[in-house]
């Protein structure tokens, strides 16, 4: 059943996002905890909210920058991308989670 | 896509058997629009606590699984193994659960009539029911 293997799924994504997006709640059962300490230790390390942006690199095409913090769907179809980019190996474990943090941060 | 909100439930059953009203419930709430269930997985815990998975497809022998199996409107797969192991988290040896994702199609006009308004969605959550509990047992 290789279909449910070597990618993010809804449970694991929620529990790795809980740190930014407040939805630690919504993630249930100890193992969750223990992702979400862990989802902590490595989001603090990129930080893009101040400072110069991040520099793509050539092959790193740039999501689109909302104006505004987006609405909540638009920021779930964003990650949705980013989600593509990064299984389609257009984006690095690196990148994807310094994208996602600004992406959320609004 | 645009998916209007996302709840997954993980139902254990005495006996690993999936009965009662539960199927029809379900088809109901699916035909009225109401919700739509975009993935479903069967997971297993073995005696010695190993977790595995099957696709309800994979379930012939139950027909009410595989009566379910039916009202999947995608494949979207979107939960994963590893999913499968964090959910069965509370699932004792030797047992089995459904786990079913749910998009709650009822959200959709009432998101589009924010949407039109020019309102924005400041928050959504959803609150575990423990906390319901707790905080109602704070009331009384």
């Amino acid at each position: 059943m290789p279909r449910r293997m070597g990618r993010p799924g809804l449970v694991g994504t929620m529990a790795r996002t809980a740190v930014i997006s407040g939805t630690a709640t919504a993630a249930s059962g100890s193992v969750a905890r223990r992702q979400h300490a862990k989802a902590q230790a490595t989001a603090q390390q990129p930080a893009p909210s101040s400072g110069p942006p991040m520099e793509p690199t050539a092959s790193v095409p740039t999501p689109p920058q909302p104006a505004a913090p987006p609405a909540p769907d638009t920021m779930l179809a964003e990650l949705e991308r980013l989600v593509e980019m990064k299984q389609q190996g257009l984006l690095t474990d690196d990148e994807f989670t310094a994208l996602k943090a600004r992406l959320i941060e609004g | 896509m645009a998916l209007g909100p996302i709840e997954i439930v993980v139902l254990g059953f005495p006996g690993n058997r999936f009965t009662g009203d539960i199927r029809p419930r379900i088809v109901d709430l699916v035909q009225r629009d109401i919700v739509t269930v975009i993935d479903a997985l069967f997971i297993t815990k073995g005696e010695d606590g190993a977790v595995g998975y099957l696709e309800l497809e994979q379930l012939v022998d139950d027909p009410e699984i595989s009566a379910l199996n039916g009202l999947l409107t995608s494949q979207l797969d979107l939960l994963t193994s590893e999913d499968a192991t964090e959910l069965a988290a509370n699932l004792q040896p030797g047992s089995s659960a459904l786990a079913l994702v749910f998009e709650h199609r009822w959200m959709a006009p009432v998101r589009e009539a924010i949407i039109e308004s020019g309102g924005v969605l400041l928050a959504d959550l959803h609150v575990p029911p423990e906390v319901v509990e707790s905080v109602l047992a704070a009331v009384e």
